[in-house]
């Protein structure tokens, strides 16, 4: 094999190690973030919403999933803190993709929260599928599961906005959740090099292989002429 | 099965890319060249139409290689020392296939004086052909008529090497 040969499979090689290394450093972080998304739950349905929060944070370090911020957003809502989840649903609504499906929830979300903290004396029940006792009835009626269920991975648990498993596996295509695979740097990352790489080679490649000149015979006296000669 | 879609989009992208540098291997191999052909030329200036007077006046010689390659090299001519047997020269071509013709011109100055060509070759690759030419001068009517050379000393007595 020759030095270039050896040269293209290096780097198709480097490609592969790089972004296969990249995949499971990734899948770790999902798997963490999922462990801590699953505790979020539980405190949330413990009334530990402080917790609760604490788990969401930590996921969303690992995973900037958007729809994190959501359940962030509840979280901080539960505990009172209107500013933090304002903030958390105002980032859903500038980092989420445009067709996210969680958006018009958010916004009704922000509206709410807008509403609470005008302090116009709004009650939680005039706001509708977020109060508490909106959430204890769907998570007790098995229409609504049902209902969530047939929505899809994508849809909340339960009525409860908070983000499914395949919400969270999802991001490992990429830096936000819901993204397609070739939306995201690494997918070009590899692309780029490997099709560089190819390239590089192929024109290498491409060149001919000088052959060594024979030596002019003594018959011609050094008037040896053409290729290997000039 | 979001993931599975991405494995598989994933493996069929890598698939391809794969492919794509088994082509170049291949093309890499494919753009080897031929082994060369080796071709001596006997030179020889003919002394019933080159008088000597003129021979002793060439200073100026050149090798042009024509047919399915095109070159031209200038090959060792003296004042005074160009002998009616010049002596082989050889030509080395990478083609792969084809025919070549050569021939010699002799000047002195500007002033051309004798010219021959060879038969053509037929490239044979790895192989060491022979060729003969004959240098006449070109200042008679008659001369190229037959391109000088030597009608029995062609290609046909190549020695496969």
């Amino acid at each position: 094999m020759g030095l270039v040969q050896r040269v293209v499979l290096v780097l198709v090689a480097s490609a592969g190690v790089v972004s296969g290394g990249r995949g499971a450093a990734r899948a770790e972080d999902d798997a963490a973030a999922i462990a801590h998304v699953k505790a979020a739950k539980r405190a949330s349905e413990n009334g530990d919403h402080g917790k609760a929060v604490q788990e969401y944070e930590a996921a969303f370090k690992l995973v900037p999933n958007p729809s994190l911020l959501i359940a962030l957003a509840l979280s901080y809502r539960e505990l009172g803190d209107v500013a933090q989840a304002r903030e958390r649903i105002e980032r859903f609504l500038r980092e989420a993709p445009a067709d996210h499906n969680r958006r018009a929830e958010a916004e009704s979300l922000l509206a709410e929260l807008s509403a609470k903290k005008g302090g116009e004396g709004e009650s939680e029940a005039a706001a509708g599928e977020f109060t508490p006792e909106t959430i204890s009835l769907q998570l007790e009626d098995p229409e609504a599961a049902a209902d969530d269920k047939a929505r899809g991975p994508k849809r909340a648990v339960g009525g409860l906005g908070l983000p499914t498993q395949e919400d969270l596996v999802a991001p490992s295509s990429g830096p936000i959740g819901d993204v397609p695979f070739y939306r995201g740097w690494w997918f070009w990352t590899a692309t780029a090099v490997i099709v560089g790489g190819t390239i590089a080679a192929g024109v290498i490649l491409s060149q001919p292989t000088p052959q060594p000149g024979r030596a002019c015979p003594d018959e011609f006296r050094n008037r040896c002429y053409g290729a290997g000669r000039e | 099965m979001i993931r599975r879609r991405r494995s598989t989009l994933s493996a069929g992208l890598l698939a391809g890319l794969l492919a794509l540098v088994m082509a170049a291997g291949g093309a890499c191999d494919s753009s080897k060249p031929a082994p060369r052909t080796y071709v001596g030329i006997d030179v020889t200036l003919d002394r019933d139409s080159i008088v000597d007077q003129d021979r002793q006046r060439i200073d100026i010689c050149h090798l042009l290689v024509s047919g399915d390659e095109k070159r031209t090299y200038g090959l060792p001519c003296a004042r005074g020392r160009v002998p009616y047997d010049y002596g082989p020269i050889e030509y080395a071509s990478d083609i792969p296939a084809g025919t070549l013709t050569f021939t010699v011109t002799m000047k002195s100055i500007t002033i051309p004086i004798g010219e021959g060509t060879s038969p053509p070759v037929d490239i044979v690759p790895g192989a060491s052909l022979r060729t003969t030419i004959k240098v006449v001068d070109v200042t008679r009517p008659d001369a190229g008529a037959d391109g000088g050379g030597v009608p029995d000393g062609g290609a046909d007595g190549a020695s496969g090497g």
